[in-house]
């Protein structure tokens, strides 16, 4: 049966930087995720490339307070598979979305997202390596969907780039639905 | 013309940079052994420790706002505060005071380094060139203090040196080659794209820090269900 945050189940190797770097990496969902908020950034241009991840970081942050503190948030693994179904269609049919909406979004986001790292924080052996590490991998999912969202951007008018959208959009679907028909 | 003119100055400050990262490793593999167990724990301090290594190398963007000669007096702020920040912290950590460094604790002075640094690349330029001495002095005494914290308690000399010099050349490479290649802060946008994107992670992983340091601990609960990775293999196997 699919499980769809994998990235909350790697419960091995609660270490360092490196554990803390492969969380959000090996967890397809979130990186889905994050790589749909650079595509979708870079796909509205404009401020939207890198506002939106600034924004995700710091709310995230925010999230991970929530799951430090002991705070039952409801239903987080499907709030982070309809995350990436929703960035997923935005990208698909290339939404220019106000920015204040935009970066709505992104917040609610990233809070569960966030919630989900947070709720292993304080059991990691360097907390602090732990934290970097994940918020560095987030950043660096970001820009390599910032690349992807101006390389695919520019074949067939942008039609490559919401070809993976929809792919993006399919894999939320599966992500939320699958535990309830798999 | 002059011999000196076929070099530009910003191929020359690369070149320096180059040389600087060149020697730097060189001086770690020309350690000798006996000493090896203190001098090479020391390189590997700032250059292993990630939460040391993101702030040095983001002081690192927030000095390449700045023009050469600036430049070159703000790493000395750095230098000074690093050279100061050692001979504090030996003071302190042989007296009775020593408590006050270990409790400001590894942690603490690295997010503080962090929160300095991300902050400052989220600034406005014009905002920002007021506070680079201010940064760079945050940097050299938040290193010094790390590294005190984290001795192994012998041969200070070559742990200092070693450890220093690592964290500095951190700074200054970067400073060097994004001077040299990007021109600085404002010259490209996506160099500024890139240090806000540094600064956003910084000021987050802080910010998650700071309140794991002063929330009340949780006990820690075992897992209830067996924890598997996506290949299926059981973490918590019995053997």
């Amino acid at each position: 049966m699919l499980d769809p945050a994998f990235a909350h189940l790697i419960g091995g190797e609660l270490g360092g930087f490196q554990s803390g770097f492969t969380h959000p990496i090996v967890g397809i969902d979130h990186l889905l995720a994050m790589l749909a908020v650079g595509i979708w950034g870079a796909q509205m241009g404009g401020r939207n490339v890198w506002t939106l991840p600034i924004t995700f970081p710091f709310i995230m942050a925010a999230g991970s307070v929530l799951g430090m503190s002991g705070f039952v948030l409801p239903h987080v693994e499907l709030a982070i598979a309809l995350s990436v179904f929703i960035l997923g269609l935005a990208i698909a049919f290339a939404w220019k979305a106000p920015e204040w909406l935009a970066l709505l979004l992104i917040a609610i986001f990233a809070i569960f997202h966030g919630y989900a790292h947070g709720a292993e924080l304080p059991q990691a052996i360097d907390p602090t390596s732990y934290a970097n590490g994940f918020v560095v991998a987030t950043g660096l999912i970001h820009i390599a969907g910032i690349g992807i969202g101006f390389m695919l951007g520019r074949l067939w008018k942008g039609q490559f780039s919401q070809a993976l959208g929809v792919v993006i959009a399919m894999m939320g679907l599966y992500f939320a639905l699958g535990p309830f028909f798999l | 013309m002059s011999g000196s003119s076929r070099y530009s100055p910003d191929t020359i400050y690369f070149a320096i940079a180059i040389v600087l990262g060149i020697t730097t490793a060189g001086m770690y593999l020309l350690v000798p052994e006996e000493i090896a167990d203190y001098v090479s724990n020391g390189f590997m301090l700032p250059a292993l420790s990630y939460s040391l290594l993101l702030p040095l190398t983001a002081c690192g963007f927030v000095l390449s706002s700045e023009r050469p000669v600036a430049l070159a007096a703000n790493l000395a702020v750095l230098i000074s505060t690093l050279w100061f920040g050692f001979q504090w912290a030996e003071t302190i950590i042989f007296s009775d005071e020593q408590s006050v460094l270990l409790i400001l604790g590894y942690p603490i002075v690295a997010t503080t380094m962090a929160l300095t640094t991300g902050g400052a690349l989220l600034l406005p330029l014009s905002v920002r060139r007021w506070l680079v001495p201010v940064v760079c002095a945050i940097c050299g005494l938040g290193l010094s203090l790390s590294v005190v914290i984290e001795s192994p308690g012998d041969d200070y000399s070559g742990w200092f040196l070693s450890a220093g010099s690592t964290g500095g050349m951190a700074v200054v490479i970067t400073s060097i080659v994004l001077v040299s290649r990007v021109k600085g802060i404002g010259a490209n946008p996506w160099f500024t794209i890139a240090e806000r994107i540094l600064g956003s992670w910084l000021i987050a992983a802080s910010l998650m820090l700071v309140t794991l340091a002063t929330m009340p601990k949780r006990p820690y609960k075992p897992p209830t269900a067996p924890l598997t990775i996506p290949d299926g293999i059981n973490m918590l196997q019995e053997p």
